[in-house]
């Protein structure tokens, strides 16, 4: 029983990471009703980002804020020079460009950090830890907590953020109460980088820093979106501890670690078909 | 308060509208009319700059042709679409205060209380999906959230369409007080005409997107000829 306990635990620790990567998810799905298949590895390039500064002699907290700032005027500028200029008219054409920029994300990632594994540091500290779970690992799911709060307050309780929704959902009719459209999509792809770059920088001290690190994590963060509702930030990172949880428990008792990914993606398949809005997701009305 | 000159637009290369001239006064209400087809939409899509238009379009004296719809809604232009443009995944009172965006006062909520007055049946339903309402519901507040801006002119495409006489009424009669109340401007397309007529001081009749008739709306309604031919009642 002590065994289960640990590994339900150690699924928690998982959740916590899928969980900082799905809200940025979220956001992106919020600002354009669409899924960024580039996050993780924007979110990958952010922390290679992060690690230079560090490099460069500055403090934690310092480099985080130049960090996810530097990330927001990253994805705000992909949006302006790369997404919109090819235009989303379609959902394929979307799909093409977040995939063409996870590649050149990716690439860009080989070139600054070359192949080397690079050793990234935690800034919780030692007495955040306990048995259970580690000082990184609980200060990870407290900083997720934190984002996902703010990010509620953002875009449930501001004006700009209900703005960011309703550009969203109807661009035509948000150009009628006078919304600028266009400014709240290049807001919301950085937004979304940014959060992405504080997932990444959770990630890095646990998996080591390298070009791939956010590959298999983007699909647990995204089966853990569509499990508690892509539209909703609460169910989301919800979805993302169960899913930590269910896929530490799988590779430990049952399919082993190989075939754990493969169940993710199972996972999602199983959940686009039965319920593409996610537990707690409002299905979208529609009245002809 | 609006003017258009000789204003020619259409979707890609068909051309609908044929250098169309009108006007609004200041304070008064303009009834635009004609059969389906005739381009009575076509118009106030061009107003709100969805369409490219050649031509002047000047609200207040200031010419907005090529302006993006957004800049044209904080000049003070509210629009009512035809297809009512509800946002159906928030609340109504998200409806609401999307509305007044372009606002910076603090007298939203009052406003939001004002409407809400005059509605009951929003009232009622102020926290619900916005896409749940019935089409007279969705009616309702598409008007409340087009005067959340607290517009100078107010375009209105077919308030009456669908509706139950009751409500058409009830939507007519709101108007009519908005309108001396808050000195409002108003370009309403209908067909009902004879609702229209009633309601504004001036008409335009379109065909095929060229005015052909306009004047008095009090002169077209008791034209018999106009009547029959133009108007049919
Ligand atoms: N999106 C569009 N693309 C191409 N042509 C269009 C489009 N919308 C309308 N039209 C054409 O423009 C002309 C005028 O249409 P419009 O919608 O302005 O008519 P209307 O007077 O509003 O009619 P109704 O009373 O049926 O609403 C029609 O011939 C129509 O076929
Ligand atoms: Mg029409």
């Amino acid at each position: 029983m002590g065994e289960f306990l640990n590994q339900v635990l150690a699924g928690v620790a998982n959740g916590g990471i899928y969980a900082s990567l799905a809200l940025a998810l979220v956001m992106i799905y919020q600002a354009t009703q669409h899924i960024n298949f580039a996050q993780g590895e924007m979110a990958t390039l952010s922390t290679f980002g992060a690690w230079f500064l560090f490099d460069a002699g500055m403090p934690y907290w310092v480099v985080f804020a130049l960090t996810v700032f530097g990330s927001f005027i990253m994805g705000a500028l992909v949006e302006r020079l790369v997404v919109k200029p090819v235009g989303t008219a379609s959902p394929f054409a979307f799909i093409a460009v977040t995939v063409g920029l996870l590649m050149i994300a990716n690439s860009a990632s080989h070139w600054v950090g070359g192949g080397d594994i690079r050793e990234f540091p935690s800034p919780f500290p030692g007495w955040l830890g306990s048995r259970y779970l580690s000082a990184h690992e609980t200060g990870t799911i407290l900083v997720t907590m934190i984002v996902l709060v703010a990010l509620l307050t953002f875009l449930k309780r501001t004006p700009f953020g209900l703005a960011m929704r309703a550009a969203a959902q109807n661009p035509v009719s948000s150009g009628f109460v006078g919304i600028r459209v266009g400014l709240m999509l290049t807001i919301g792809w950085g937004i979304s980088a940014a959060i992405g770059a504080i997932a990444g920088m959770m990630v890095a001290p646990i998996a080591f820093l390298e070009p791939n690190m956010m590959g298999s994590i983007l699909l647990y963060a995204f089966a853990g979106a569509l499990l508690g509702g892509i539209n909703n930030p609460t169910g989301a990172v919800i979805g993302s501890f169960a899913v930590g949880i269910f896929e530490n428990l799988l590779g430990v008792y049952v399919t082993g670690s190989e075939l754990k990914l493969t169940s993710a993606l199972c996972l999602i398949v199983i959940l686009l078909i039965l319920r593409p809005s996610g537990l707690f997701g409002k299905a979208a009305v529609s009245r002809v | 308060m609006l003017r258009l000159t000789g204003v020619s637009a259409g979707y890609g290369k068909t051309p609908v509208l044929h250098e169309v001239s009108l006007s609004v006064q200041r304070g008064g209400v303009t009834a635009v009319l004609g059969a389906n087809g005739a381009g009575k939409t076509t118009t106030i899509r061009t107003i709100c700059g969805l369409l490219p238009a050649t031509g002047e379009i000047a609200i207040a004296g200031k010419n907005i042709v090529g302006q993006t719809s957004d800049r044209i809604a904080r000049l003070g232009v509210a629009h009512v679409p035809d297809n009512r443009g509800t946002f159906i995944d928030l609340t109504v009172r998200e409806n609401l205060l999307l509305g007044a965006h372009t606002r910076r006062d603090g007298e939203v909520e009052g406003d939001i209380e004002r409407f809400l007055e005059l509605f009951p049946r929003l009232k009622s339903r102020i926290h619900q999906q916005a896409g749940n309402l019935s089409g007279g519901e969705q009616q309702m507040l598409a008007l409340s959230r087009a005067l959340m801006l607290r517009p100078q002119i107010l375009l209105l495409d077919e308030p009456s369409f669908g509706l139950a006489p009751k409500v058409v009424a009830e939507i007519f009669e709101l108007l009519r007080k908005v309108k001396e109340e808050d000195g409002l401007s108003v370009l309403l397309v209908e067909q009902n005409a004879r609702m229209a007529l009633m309601l504004s001081d001036k008409a335009y009749v379109l065909e095929s997107g060229k005015v052909v008739l306009s004047g008095d709306s009090r002169d077209l309604a008791s034209d018999d000829a106009i009547r029959k031919s133009y108007l049919g009642y």
